[in-house]
């Protein structure tokens, strides 16, 4: 295919689901009273389709672009010129959050179906469906624009659109959570864009010549792409700046790791992804944190490339910050907690390998630590989705005898939902790197990268502290399904599960399988050009 | 003396303003004072604005929009920030004045605040400002045909707005009232308009900078706006160790 028939494909795909979500928005707010079952349920199918198409594009698209030069366009708002610009390492985080945004929709359409909640506009059907769209349309924006404010932007707004969705079961609780996840981030998310600040200014307040001005003498908005910052740092027009760098590194990291749920930024995270509907901790747990990561990575390209001291800077800071959400991670999977935040939890502790992994750097390790973002996306939203179907049956039994829900009681699923039951126990089992699933590959990569490492003290203890701290969160997640799934529950009962509810399960749980026995080639290849690229290597 | 330098001795004893207003909020124990001195934070803020764009546009170069959409955001925040958080305190209810009942409740949390403590922090953290400002800024501010007291300026600047996004952040970790913590995160948004300004005037903002500006005050407006009263009305209370200590969000 040629470059504009793919450059039309991507726009294509960056509108599907932004046209979707405010159409959805528009219907509600022309027609307030609109009934919850019909058009939701008619949303929720559109969903699906639209997210299934999104992932057939990024599929073509991710076998047109290996190997080739990246797409670039841009488009002209009102105040800036926003460059649109797809590498390899853009399609990888494509593919990531279209494979789970279709499983999502999916699994939506039947979470809403069965939920109790339709309580005004913000908890309607067709708004949970129109805000998936928009969350996921604003995620597939991140990996796409060039410019690093608008990848700024792109993060904030992606906040905003899922602050609403964490608090649509309209509970006391979900809207605690929904307060905190947004005051934390958005505090978070200054200093990033502040990073972002001072990273401009170490580009271009000692050399204005390089500044691209148009005709008028005006700065160009590409001034902040990050493929034109990328030149500026192989000139060494940085050079004079490298503290500057260095302190616009450090923000950015605080500011995207706050959104990227990093130790010690992460304490949105459990509440977050606690309370909100198990499709949306699925998406926030999957791709939202990935998201975050992908902007930290242009920035670790970029720093590496100004300082060039062989990613000794970067890597000493995100080896320290790994290792602390795994440690701080550890005492919390350990603990007895409701198994939502358990699982919240275990994502602070794969956020700390994945860092942990670009830490280490190297081809190996960052290859390793690519892959795991992926294999955490699959893992955790099938770990997600399959808890979230079980507690909406157990909910609805307690309900029908007059009570409300203890979590505490969710036992028995074994013998309660025994498909669901056994892909949860599978898939948590997989969470946490049991062979021959995908977690323990991507793993072994990372571990098998740091002992490629010169044998240095601190590699020594990074390695030691890794291995002991999943070791223990092996324990601790055991313990928390074994009472799960085997515990017998207190009146035995027999839910049904239909196979339109498990078809995204299964699928998940195919690919945990498949992604465990080996990377194929198509896959292989996306991450060694992706590696290329953050290593900067030609 | 000419109208830049006229502008520049200006500039100083404004920014010193800002810095005065955020002691006056960190160390205040009334809400209602806090909000006062806010507003009055978001007028220097406007002025210091439109002050640092006209000293730093280059002749010939028209900014005049530029510098519209920059201190209209602050202006429109110093109107509008004392209904808005009026409304996130009291629900409207007929025959009350929302405006009375806010204060009321604003009053209850004139609770003995730890001013000593707090001037404490607050110098700490203005001096860390000043460290990173005057040192790691050292070496990029050498730009060639600019006056020392040009490059001293600015540093006073980018201290200004690292200073006012530290104490942001301590004031949204250490108030005990959603109302504060929010004016909090006003703080650290008032240093984020300083630093466009300051950092990325090259020579004026770029649009995108500009825009960033905007949808981060778009963010805050949904929190006053959406968020906040809902938070309340689910609660029960604005203090935020009662929302604490009666939350099953724990561990």
């Amino acid at each position: 295919m040629n470059h504009s028939t793919l450059t039309a494909l991507a726009v294509m795909m960056l509108l599907i689901p932004f046209a979707l979500g405010i159409a959805g928005l528009a219907l509600l707010w022309l027609w307030p009273a609109l009934p919850g079952a019909g058009p939701g349920r008619q949303m929720g199918y559109a969903t699906v389709v639209a997210s299934l198409l999104e992932l057939l594009l990024s599929l073509v698209l991710s076998g047109n672009l290996h190997g080739q030069p990246a797409l670039f366009f841009s488009w002209d708002i009102v105040v800036a010129q926003v460059d649109f610009h797809m590498d390899v390492l853009s399609i990888y985080f494509i593919l990531l959050v279209n494979i789970i945004a279709f499983v999502v929709a999916w699994n939506a359409c039947h979470y809403v179906r069965n939920g109790s909640v339709n309580q005004g506009v913000l908890h309607h059907p067709v708004f949970f469906h129109a805000s998936i769209n928009l969350f996921h349309g604003t995620m597939l924006l991140v990996p796409m624009v060039d410019n690093l404010i608008g990848l700024w932007i792109a993060i904030e707004a992606t906040t905003l659109v899922s602050a609403l969705l964490v608090a649509y079961q309209n509970t006391r609780n979900a809207w605690e959570a929904a307060w905190k996840y947004l005051i934390i981030t958005s505090t978070g998310i200054v200093l990033a864009l502040l990073g972002t600040m001072f990273l401009a200014n170490a580009a271009y307040d000692v050399d204005g010549s390089l500044l691209p001005l148009d005709a008028s003498g005006q700065p160009l908005d590409s001034m902040m792409n990050w493929t034109f910052l990328m030149v500026l740092a192989r000139i060494d027009a940085f050079d004079a700046s490298a503290n500057l760098v260095k302190l616009s590194f450090l923000l950015v990291l605080v500011g995207y790791g706050t959104k990227a749920g990093l130790a010690p930024m992460h304490t949105w995270l459990p509440d977050g992804h606690g309370e909100a509907p198990a499709p949306i901790s699925a998406l926030l747990s999957g791709v939202l944190l990935k998201s975050a990561l992908y902007a930290i990575l242009r920035f670790y390209t970029i720093t590496n490339t100004v300082l060039d001291d062989g990613g000794h800077f970067t890597s000493t800071i995100l080896l320290g910050t790994g290792l602390l959400s795994l440690l701080v991670a550890t005492p919390f999977i350990l603990k007895e907690n409701r198994f939502k935040r358990v699982l919240a939890y275990h994502s602070l502790e794969h956020m700390g390998i994945i860092t942990f992994g670009i830490g280490i750097g190297g081809t190996v390790a960052l290859a390793g630590a690519l892959l795991h973002t992926l294999n955490h996306a699959i893992t955790k939203s099938l770990m997600f989705l399959s808890f979230g179907n079980i507690l909406q049956r157990y909910e609805q039994h307690a309900q029908a005898q007059g009570r409300e829900l203890d979590q505490d009681r969710v036992t028995g699923v074994l013998r309660s939902m025994p498909a669901t039951g056994l892909i949860l126990s599978l898939g948590g089992l997989a969470l946490v790197g049991t062979p021959p699933f995908n977690i323990f590959l991507s793993e072994f990569i990372i571990l098998w990268g740091t002992f490629s490492r010169p044998w240095e003290p601190v590699t020594i203890v990074a390695a030691v502290l890794f291995l002991l701290s999943t070791t223990l969160i092996f324990y601790g997640l055991v313990r928390h399904l074994s009472r799960l799934v085997l515990h017998r529950m207190p009146n035995e009962q027999r839910f049904r599960e239909t196979p339109m509810e498990l078809f995204p399960l299964v699928l998940l749980f195919t690919l945990v399988v498949l992604s465990g026995i080996g990377i194929v080639p198509p896959l292989s290849g996306l991450i060694d050009e992706s590696v290329r690229i953050l290593m900067d290597m030609p | 003396m000419s109208m830049v330098s006229l502008l520049q001795s200006l500039l100083i004893p404004l920014e010193v303003g800002l810095v005065i207003t955020a002691f006056i909020v960190t160390t205040s124990d009334s809400i209602q004072n806090i909000i006062t001195t806010y507003r009055i934070q978001s007028c220097l803020l406007a002025i210091v604005t439109v002050t640092t764009a006209m000293i730093r546009a280059p002749a010939g170069v028209n900014v005049s929009v530029l510098i519209f959409f920059i201190f209209i955001l602050p202006v429109m925040l110093a109107v509008s920030i004392e209904w808005l958080l009026i409304r996130a305190t009291v629900s409207a209810v007929a025959g009350h004045n929302p405006n009375v009942d806010a204060r009321k409740v604003w009053l209850k949390y004139k609770a003995a605040q730890r001013t000593q403590t707090h001037s404490i922090w607050f110098l700490a953290l203005v001096l860390l400002a000043f460290l990173i400002a005057f040192q790691v800024f050292a070496s990029g501010l050498t730009t060639a045909g600019q006056t020392e007291a040009f490059i001293e300026q600015e540093r006073i600047g980018m201290m200004v707005f690292l200073a006012l996004h530290l104490i942001g952040l301590y004031n949204m970790g250490i108030k005990q009232d959603i109302i504060s913590q929010v004016i909090g995160l006003l703080t650290m948004d008032q240093g984020l308009y300083l630093a466009v300004v300051k950092i990325v005037a090259i020579p004026v903002p770029a649009g995108f900078f500009v825009l960033s500006l905007y949808f981060y005050t778009l963010i805050t407006i949904f929190i006053l706006v959406f968020l906040l009263p809902r938070v309340r009305r689910v609660t029960q209370t604005i203090d935020l160790s009662e929302i604490a200590d009666r939350s099953s969000l724990k561990g």
